[in-house]
């Protein structure tokens, strides 16, 4: 099965048109010393039923969230998602299409991720968004580039302990070979230890150059957001001056805005996080999108695509890629960022997530899941040894510190088909006793019962085996 | 029937256009009774004090208003999209049904190796099949994107560096006719970059690289073919010149579609390389993309690979974290995983015949354009051509006709425009791609339509100035809309749908 047309007697004719006696005639310009001169060692082709089949087998072999209660999150959450979009985004118009770089026939394209750029900025409270990045990680980089071209002083970029521990490993990744160092702030509590900001803005406030949280954090906690940017001093400047002060960036929740404070309320400068809740599926991770909003005045130091509002030659409403000499195939080595392949259509599902459910269904999910969440946690802590690890406030996701090793755990509750939550030594050694459970709205009072009763079975087993 | 009585489709209002206040959309489910009441959970100065002002649509005009935008767009399911140097090739539809398995779309990233050996069976046998198609034997799928793969191979060439004392070497050579993102993923990596002059036949001039090459070079970057479409003959002596000076070729993989099974990188000196999976491998590019950017290294580079990396070992599949010389991650988790999916199934579809036959026809096709137009167009590189074909409107310039022109009038043909205005070095470039998958009545048509084109150009080149006339919207004003820029739409004009 191959997906090229060419009858034997196309072959010909068009060989004739050309001159040419063979196929082989047409690679002359490749010297003959490193032809390949045999067929590659691959598998023999396959039918499409044998492709479903070997795929199938294969995609039996892994793990799934949506056929057991599961309450695995960090960062990544399985949601509902409206049946609709699948059907929309799978369209060959928006799937098969390239980069709008022709606008007047990707209209379609252009007025999505106009109408993506607008709903990401209703719901971060912030003022511009560009069309999506990578991931959060990513994205997060990106964040802390284009805070050091906007802040053009200092060579630090302070990293709460809090933030995801992949995106930290991504941006420590881009810092490997520029001037900017990322050093951490610790945690009380598994909140970020503001005094520790605010100590480090006192003795060297000018290195400073930008600080990042994660909001709710990696633990689910809800940090004091308004004292961040009130510590820094932010959204004082007025639309058009330039801050000179440390830049605030906020990694967010998307989902959580439905009724936590929005990043342009505390006066971040920067808000970033991952799209994937918005009608994406977990895909291991990938694609999903990172999304990227700022202030109208740093337009000029946003990486990736920006899609703007103009008139035709007839003076008609009409969309177009703008601010084009930011990006790398008109700057070229003096590009803001050197992104050009993007994530669009996730960030279309996430256009579409947004308009299907509107401004009521969101704070619906976002309640559903803390609500939920909160319920969880009276349940999940009236076992016996089982004890919350952090006192502050929480969104849809804690930590729980279990009498015994939470790896161990995690594999006693698979067997019993619950999917656990995240056992924290993975990224934070030593914690090895505590794990992360998320709640979303696809969970049930009845699930969560279900999850106290069989977590109280497996820790009284495995209390009863350490004994023994 | 005439491009100027074809029916323009209608403007689309937008989503608060078509908003009103307490309309509701899809309903997410209710939590039940017995659990905590918001205000429980969460005090008073935590909560955001308004609703985000989302639109409020129902279901069907939300359905009605994606699918009435989907029909403003061009895309290869509907129109033929010869867009040079992104192999718009066709997208198979089994690649997105096996994509969908629930056992690929519904794993987490946070699972344990245990409880993904599909996954990781599915990226050891792709890593296996992409380091022998470019005969290079260490893969990183992490990347996600062709530039992020560039970016990465960037950084691992610049912690060789550092790992081997050699932090002078800060210097990329970049041929003149190299994609964008080449220089700009070299600025992020800590390089800085070198020029490269084409020669008169198009290829690298090896003089210039002679010149250019010292002892603070790390590294070149190529495409190959290039991006005029020619195979870089010289390469051999490229890669010797660069390892004498003890620098590495790398290689954007752009245009890896006019040489799969036919010569490979690995084979003609490349130490490192991306592959765009959305271009030779069928990805969609999905308006703008996921992508994926694999990069593919010898046996030196290995060390430096990102983190994880996949071990076969008895038991299983296992991830590895502990490489001490390793650059880190370059994205969360394990990179575009769905779309590695998606061209691992393209790659099944494809013995190594039926391989080597994509990269015979997309050559075949861009040959057969290239005669066909020929006489009409400027060629402006006499040296024959791979996968893809770049003229330019040098004939037409008499009457005052630039590519641009050229382009807008495919559109009202019914034809994606070509990459124009690249590459930099040809003046008023048209690149043509047209990939193996188009028939040859195909080609023919939009031969025909570019020779009309010609004519027009001739004959009444307002007709060129003022296309498309059959688009939702005429030629658009990019310089107003960064004059007086709106970045997101307006919301206080309903209207109805």
């Amino acid at each position: 099965m191959a997906y090229y047309p060419h009858t034997a007697r196309d072959r010909e004719n068009m060989l004739e048109v050309l001159g040419l006696a063979s196929i082989e005639e047409l690679f002359s310009s490749i010297p003959e010393e490193i032809r390949l001169g045999r067929e590659l060692e691959l598998p023999e082709r396959a039918s499409e039923p044998e492709i479903i089949r070997e795929l199938g087998t294969m995609a039996d072999r892994n793990a799934r969230m949506d056929n057991r209660p599961s309450f695995l999150g960090a960062g990544t959450y399985q949601r509902f998602i409206p049946a609709a979009i699948d059907a929309l985004s799978s369209r060959g118009e928006f799937n098969t299409a390239y980069t709008p770089y022709q606008a007047e026939v990707s209209q379609g394209t252009l007025q999505a991720i106009m109408e993506y750029q607008t709903m990401l900025c209703q719901l971060t409270g912030m003022e511009i968004s560009n069309a999506s990045m990578y991931d959060a990680g990513t994205a997060l980089a990106e964040a802390v580039f284009m805070a050091y071209a906007v802040r053009r002083k200092g060579n630090t970029v302070l990293v709460s302990d809090a933030v995801h521990p992949e995106y930290r490993r991504v941006l420590d990744t881009y810092l490997a070979d520029h001037p900017v160092e990322a050093r951490t702030i610790g945690l009380d509590d598994d909140l970020t230890a503001m005094d520790s900001i605010a100590r480090t803005l006192e003795e060297d406030g000018d290195d400073v150059l930008a600080v990042v949280l994660q909001n709710p954090n990696f633990f689910g906690l809800i940090e004091p957001m308004e004292n961040a940017g009130k510590l820094l001093g932010c959204g004082q400047e007025g639309a058009e001056k330039q801050p000179d002060r440390p830049l605030l960036i906020s990694i967010v929740d998307p989902i959580s805005l439905g009724v936590l404070k929005d990043p342009g309320a505390y006066g971040a400068d920067i808000a970033i996080g991952d799209g994937q809740q918005l009608g994406n599926s977990p895909n291991l991770g990938g694609p999903t999108f990172g999304f990227f909003t700022t202030l109208q005045k740093h337009v000029r130091k946003v990486p990736g695509r920006i899609v703007g509002e103009t008139v035709d030659s007839d003076g008609k409403r009409g969309y177009v890629l703008t601010f084009q000499t930011r990006e790398q195939h008109i700057r070229r080595e003096r590009a803001t960022s050197n992104i050009c392949t993007n994530q669009g259509l996730c960030s279309l599902r996430g256009a579409m997530y947004l308009a299907f459910l509107g401004s009521h269904g969101i704070r619906k999910v976002a309640e559903a899941s803390t609500r939920l969440a909160h319920y969880a946690h009276g349940v999940l802590t009236g076992l016996e040894g089982v004890e919350a690890v952090s006192s502050a406030t929480f969104f849809q996701e804690f930590a729980l510190k279990l009498p015994v090793d939470a790896d161990t755990v995690y594999r006693a509750l698979a067997k019993r088909n619950i999917g656990g939550g995240l056992p924290l030594a993975r990224f934070f050694p030593g914690r090895n006793q505590e794990m992360l459970f998320a709640f979303t709205e696809l969970v049930t009072k009845k699930d969560i019962d279900h999850l106290g009763d069989e977590l109280g079975r497996v820790l009284s087993e495995e209390l009863r085996e350490a004994k023994a | 029937m005439t491009p100027e009585s074809i029916p323009i489709p209608a403007a689309e209002a937008t989503l608060f256009e078509l908003s009103r206040p307490g309309r509701r959309g899809v309903e997410p489910p209710e939590p039940g009774n017995g659990i905590p009441e918001l205000a429980e959970c969460l005090g008073e100065n935590e909560l955001r004090r308004e609703t985000p002002a989302l639109p409020e649509l129902a279901e069907a005009s939300a359905v009605r208003h994606y699918t009435r935008l989907s029909s403003l767009n061009m895309s290869i399911d509907t129109n033929f999209y010869p867009l040079g140097s992104c192999t718009m090739k066709y997208n198979p539809r089994i690649n997105e049904v096996v994509a969908g398995n629930p056992g690929f779309s519904q794993a987490h990233p946070l699972y344990d190796a245990r409880e993904i050996q599909g996954y990781l069976e599915l990226f050891s046998r792709l890593e296996e099949m992409l380091a022998e198609i470019g005969g290079l034997p260490h893969i990183s799928l992490q990347p996600a994107a062709g530039a992020h793969g560039e970016l990465t191979a960037l950084m691992m060439i610049k912690a060789r560096c550092r790992e081997r004392d050699e932090l002078e070497r800060d210097v990329v050579l970049i041929p003149d006719s190299a994609h964008g993102t080449n220089p700009s993923s070299c600025t992020i990596a800590g390089f800085k970059t070198r020029n490269i002059d084409s020669g008169e036949d198009g290829t690298i001039d090896i003089e210039s690289l002679r010149e250019a090459l010292g002892p603070d070079v790390a590294a070149m970057m190529i495409t190959n073919p290039n991006t005029l479409g020619i195979f870089e003959s010289g390469i051999e002596e490229i890669s010797s010149l660069l390892h004498e000076a003890g620098a590495l070729l790398y290689m954007d993989g752009a245009n890896m579609n006019a040489i799969l099974g036919i010569t490979r990188p690995g084979d003609f000196g490349v130490d490192v390389m991306h592959y765009n999976l959305h271009k030779t491998m069928s990805t969609p590019h999905g308006g703008g993309g996921p992508g994926a950017g694999p990069i593919a290294v010898t046996d030196e580079l290995e060390p430096y690979l990102p983190v994880p990396r996949i071990v076969h070992s008895e038991g299983g599949f296992e991830l590895c974290a502990d490489r001490p010389l390793s650059i880190g991650k370059v994205r969360t988790f394990f990179g575009n995983s769905g779309i590695l999916v998606r061209a691992y199934a393209y790659l099944r579809a494809h013995g190594p015949e039926e391989l080597r036959g994509v990269s015979e026809h997309a050559v075949l096709n861009a040959n057969y354009i290239r005669r066909r137009l020929e006489k009409a167009y400027h060629l402006p590189y006499e040296t024959p051509c791979m996968h893809e074909v770049v003229f330019t409107a040098r004939n037409q310039k008499a009457t005052g006709i630039r590519a641009l022109d050229i382009a807008k009038r495919l559109i009202d043909m019914g034809y994606h425009p070509p990459t124009i205005y690249f590459p930099l070095v040809v003046h008023e470039a048209l690149m043509i791609e047209p990939t193996e998958t188009e028939t040859q009545e195909t080609l023919d048509r939009f031969c025909d339509a570019m020779l009309q084109i010609a004519r027009e150009a001739g004959e009444n080149p307002e007709l060129l100035k003022a296309a498309p006339v059959n688009q939702p919207v005429k030629r658009l004003d990019e310089v107003n809309a960064v004059k007086t820029p709106i970045l997101t739409c307006p919301c206080d004009e309903p209207v109805g749908d």
